[in-house]
């Protein structure tokens, strides 16, 4: 009887590190993923940028500004994000966190890159996600545009949510569009644009523009104005989601810009985007 | 003597259990400009004809709950003011910097109307759990709660205009009648509800002064 307590009481001190021992790399494999996207930001007095990260676990390390720096990698340039927020909503066994930081100056009139990678790195792994793609543009760039209306259409293709329209009402007397488009990888087909129409948020788009092929994208088109409401189809560059972003619009001759707008305030569900969710590279440090 | 002892605390029993209030988790939905089901309605427009003839489709029973469910995931769109705006009453355009706020995640609502009284959540937490067991609905893994996200919104407002950033989108709606017996007796009721956020939508809108 001695002898089994005292053998039960050598195990309970050596089981903490018996599990250490054992689970080492897998306690710290961690997860995370991200939804390819094309972030686009204006650039303006204390503005604030957000990318969004999900993680398999709740409560992970990177959501700790003070214990973590935060790195962005563009085509030509990097730098680091400063005064970082996040915050994390616990979502299906998963959590989805946004990481909000101050918009750098790193242009007085548009940057646009392909490539966006965010490196977290902290006292216990480095990781490393493929964001997308990153466009920001000076607000003193162009001309603010005046609007009365606007909002966004998307569809289901191939499985997957896809911004396919803008619904956008003119404020004022123009006489052409020459381009339209959401940040730097999302233009209007304004060849096959329609007046005097408005969509929902959530449509077939095949119902309304007949052969709706977002991959056919078409930077220029003389388009003359009818009607100051217009649906303008959106095109891919990159096949990335859109949330969010900025516009740019020639009009006679002329650049304007429309600020950040959330068409979608909800970020996807894990699951709806399985297909598209690029896992981060991880590593122990 | 003792009859009367036994009926007097089975009264006292109904009596204490008969305060009827609204729990609201979360209470959002319920300040939504316009929720427009494609069929049945929400619970807080309940008539007492309505709810009576949930319960007595119902039989009785020796001990134990009921959960009727009314209407099961029905599609439902709203319509939710953010922001108030900008408003020019000038006759010349102004460019304003709105700040508002957004809810990034999805978001599951729930709400009861019943003899319980507010405090006692421990009860509401059970009548949940019966009621997402029963319609299929794994609570345990659903977010009640999101934070918002601050935003800023840089507009050139024309004169005499009133400009706004709407939230629209698309939820469902679960809602029904729980009841709890004793002996049977109906001891507790009231009508839950559960919606969930499937989708939100911005829109700025003008609107004339």
């Amino acid at each position: 009887m001695k002898k089994t307590f005292i053998l039960l009481f050598l195990l309970s001190i050596l089981m903490p590190f018996l599990v250490i021992i054992i689970g080492n790399g897998k306690l710290t494999d961690f997860e995370f993923y991200s939804i390819k996207t094309n972030y686009s930001f204006v650039e303006d007095d204390n503005r604030k940028m957000n990318f969004y990260v999900y993680s398999k676990i709740n409560n992970p390390l990177i959501s700790y500004p003070n214990k973590n720096s935060y790195q962005i990698k563009l085509d030509n340039q990097s730098f680091f994000l400063d005064n970082v927020e996040c915050k994390e909503h616990t979502y299906k066994n998963n959590s989805l966190i946004i990481i909000e930081a101050d918009i750098p100056n790193i242009t007085d009139t548009e940057y646009i890159s392909e490539t966006c990678e965010l490196i977290i790195i902290n006292s216990s792994y480095k990781i490393s996600l493929n964001l997308g793609s990153f466009s920001i543009i000076d607000s003193k760039y162009c001309n603010l545009l005046s609007l009365s209306a606007l909002s966004a259409t998307y569809s289901y293709i191939d499985d997957s949510k896809y911004l396919t329209g803008i619904n956008l009402e003119l404020s004022g007397n123009y006489n052409f569009i020459e381009s339209f488009r959401i940040g730097g990888f999302n233009y209007g087909t304004l060849s096959r644009s329609k007046f005097n129409l408005e969509l929902d948020n959530e449509v077939d788009i095949r119902d309304y523009i007949i052969n709706y092929n977002k991959d056919r994208v078409e930077k220029e088109y003389l388009l003359q104005i009818q009607n100051n409401k217009i649906f303008i189809p959106i095109s891919y560059v990159l096949d990335y989601f859109v949330k969010e972003g900025y516009i740019v619009i020639k009009i006679d001759n002329v650049n304007y810009y429309f600020d950040t707008f959330p068409f979608m305030v909800t970020y996807p569900d894990y699951n709806s985007f399985f297909n598209k969710l690029e896992k981060g590279e991880f590593i122990n440090v | 003597m003792k009859k009367i002892k036994i009926f007097g605390i089975i009264f006292l029993f109904i009596f204490i259990f008969n305060s009827i209030d609204l729990y609201a988790e979360d209470q959002d939905y319920l300040t939504y400009q316009e929720i427009i089901m494609s069929s049945g309605k929400l619970i807080k427009n309940y008539t007492e004809e309505e709810i009576n003839s949930l319960m007595h489709s119902q039989t009785y029973k020796a001990h134990g709950e009921i959960i009727t469910i009314d209407n099961q995931n029905v599609q439902a769109s709203y319509i939710s003011r953010v922001t108030e705006l900008m408003e020019n009453s000038s006759s010349s355009s102004i460019v304003y910097d709105v700040s508002y706020q957004v809810e990034t995640s999805m978001k599951v609502s729930f709400s009861f109307s019943g003899t319980f009284s507010a405090e006692a959540s421990g009860k509401i937490g059970a009548i949940k759990s019966e009621v997402s067991a029963k319609i299929g609905i794994d609570y345990s893994t659903m977010e009640t709660r999101s934070e918002k996200e601050n935003r800023v919104l840089k507009v050139n407002v024309d004169p005499n205009s009133q400009y706004m950033v709407v939230i629209k989108g698309n939820l469902t709606v679960t809602n029904g009648l729980y009841e709890l017996y004793f002996f049977f007796v109906r001891i507790k009721y009231g009508l839950f509800e559960i919606v969930t956020l499937q989708s939100q939508y911005a829109a700025l809108e003008k609107r004339s002064l």
